[in-house]
């Protein structure tokens, strides 16, 4: 199976340094699980970031950079490649962690090159001419799908652990750089200031509200009864 | 020089004037029950007839009923929309019990997306068909799992771009954090948004009215997410900060073994007070409360706790709680969406047999 996976350039939430978005790392190890080192891309339109280089210290044998402006938009780039490489698989991390994170690119890609798309994928196997995706929720729930071939699957954070960082195999990474396509990006009229923390909201519930149904020393059985039928009508099916 | 105004803070503390006159000095702002005889009236709900302009919440209603990221959004929406506006809340099937939710949850229309299974693909398709048709100024969604993806999907469908994560919105500037949350971006907000959870306050004003709008009609082409099913998880295995149903066990349970059975055939995880895990009886990974685990569940049975103020910490965010305890003047009677006075001990064993 040929794979390509995505890699944007990270930065360290605290330090601001370039580092690998770790969902990115964790997509290479479930390529790895899925297909020989030799059959798995990396994939990055922008400049030479270290933290896209990085990404070949764990695990990837192979890395094209595409060359452009980082402000430019990377959408045309990664598709003429992806048009070009025709992977069956392409791989991404659920959201960025450096730029504007909104974890949209995908679905722009997924749009523009009219490929099926699936989020927050966990395990990934192939399943005849299909993918079989284990998909992660909240509340530790999980959900199988059948995905058809070529498709691009975004990673999420409960996805196996990444590769530790081996310093030589970086070394020998192979870097195919090629020009990209300049693109503008699309209009975004963001004023940028430092990152304020806000107070999330308090559910008002910490405050003895409205009162509640009460009940005074029911029979056991009445008093059960009333439990599953006030459980059954709040939980989730 | 700024100079006191006597009258009008005296009107300020005012609290009723028949049958006679009330002020409330201390400025709690507390209720009062209403005079002896005076009917009590619901408010009449806000109809707004002919909007000046529309806003969509995209609501995610998992099992057919509103959970707070859904009020949140509508309510998003509804401060986005002000007075004159109409939220049109676009939902899959809700239940029975749920559709005046909407209406109290500031939303004035309904577009029930009818979509049988998880079909993102097809709901994408038509909320972007419903944009088209109704041209609201903004589309407000849950920036959850499946609605962030929605969102994603309506977002490239329409080739607009989506402020994801909204943490801070008002009529004229929407805030977001970007760059590894290094900084915020500020803009004026943009047709698609996400809102992250406990960001926005939910609309809390007089009920609107919400009226049913027709389902846009797309032609369904064939997706390439061929199947989906959602697999059985097991209620013990989850983390207890994310469990959906918790049961736990206080002073008044005696028998353990038979509580965790109970647990497990209800469904539910199961934790514990302070006082079972300082005994020894239940681990203290079970620990629900300020030295424990902080809950983020919907629905929470407690059985013989009191509810000290360190446990009620731990269900602050906890919607929906049912107290079984034999004092009546206990602190989560109060606190109790349902609350029995009764023996712990005895209703574990009938709700054991009914299972």
């Amino acid at each position: 199976m040929n794979i390509i996976v995505l890699l944007s350039a990270g930065r360290d939430p605290h330090a601001g340094t370039p580092r690998p978005v770790p969902v990115e790392l964790q997509a290479i190890a479930l390529a790895l699980r899925l297909a020989p080192a030799t059959t798995i891309t990396g994939l990055h339109a922008g400049e030479p970031d270290p933290s896209v280089l990085d990404a070949l210290g764990h695990g990837l044998t192979t890395l094209t950079l595409l060359l452009t402006n980082p402000a430019n938009d990377p959408l045309a780039a990664l598709a003429a490649e992806i048009d070009r490489a025709r992977p069956d698989l392409v791989l991404a991390g659920r959201r960025g962690r450096g730029g504007t994170d909104s974890g949209l690119l995908p679905y722009r890609l997924a749009r523009a090159r009219a490929m099926p798309i699936a989020a927050d994928a966990i395990a990934i196997e192939p399943d005849g001419n299909d993918l079989a995706i284990l998909q992660s929720l909240p509340r530790g729930a999980r959900r199988r799908l059948t995905l058809a071939r070529p498709a691009i699957v975004t990673i999420h954070e409960a996805a196996p652990p990444a590769r530790a960082f081996a310093y030589r195999a970086r070394r020998n990474g192979t870097i195919h750089e090629k020009p990209g396509i300049p693109a503008p990006s699309p209009t975004d009229n963001h004023e940028i200031r430092p990152y304020r923390q806000r107070p999330r909201l308090i559910a008002e519930t910490t405050q003895p509200t409205t009162a509640g149904h009460l009940m005074l020393a029911p029979t056991p059985e009445t008093a059960a009864a009333a439990v599953l039928a006030y459980v059954e009508q709040f939980r989730r099916r | 020089m700024i100079r006191r105004d006597p009258r009008a803070e005296r009107d300020a503390m005012v609290v009723s004037r028949t049958p006679r006159l009330r002020l409330d000095r201390t400025h709690r702002g507390g209720t009062l029950l209403a005079p002896a005889g005076a009917p009590v009236t619901a408010p009449t709900p806000i109809h707004i007839a002919e909007p000046t302009f529309l806003e969509f919440a995209v609501i995610e209603a998992a099992g057919g009923a509103l959970n707070r990221h859904d009020r949140q959004v509508i309510g998003a929406a509804r401060t986005l929309a002000g007075r004159d506006a109409a939220v049109v809340v676009l939902t899959p099937p809700l239940a029975a019990q749920a559709p005046d939710a909407i209406g109290t949850a500031g939303g004035d229309r309904t577009i029930t997306l009818p979509t049988p299974t998880y079909d993102p693909e097809r709901n994408a398709q038509l909320i972007a068909q419903a944009i088209i048709d109704h041209a609201p100024r903004h589309v407000v969604f849950p920036e959850s799992a499946d609605g962030g993806d929605l969102a994603r999907r309506v977002a490239a469908l329409t080739d607009a771009v989506l402020f994801a994560g909204a943490e801070s919105l008002t009529p004229t500037q929407v805030i977001r954090p970007a760059q590894a949350g290094r900084v915020e971006l500020r803009a004026t907000p943009p047709r698609l948004i996400s809102i992250a959870p406990d960001r926005i306050a939910p609309y809390h004003g007089t009920p609107h009215a919400a009226d049913p709008l027709p389902a846009p009609d797309v032609a369904a082409t064939p997706g390439g997410i061929r199947a989906a099913t959602t697999l059985a998880v097991d209620a013990a295995t989850i983390p207890l900060d994310q469990a959906p149903l918790v049961i736990a066990a206080g002073n008044g349970v005696t028998d353990f073994a038979g509580f965790l059975d109970l647990a497990r055939a209800l469904g539910a995880t199961p934790g514990a007070s302070r006082v079972v895990c300082d005994a020894g009886a239940l681990p203290r990974a079970l620990q629900v409360g300020a030295s424990g685990t902080v809950l983020n569940a919907e629905c929470y049975i407690a059985l013989g706790i009191s509810g000290a103020p360190q446990h009620l910490q731990g269900i602050g965010t906890v919607e929906h709680i049912v107290a079984i305890n034999t004092d009546l003047h206990a602190a989560i009677i109060a606190r109790a969406g349902l609350a029995i006075i009764a023996d712990a001990q005895d209703v574990m064993q009938a709700l054991r047999a009914m299972l």
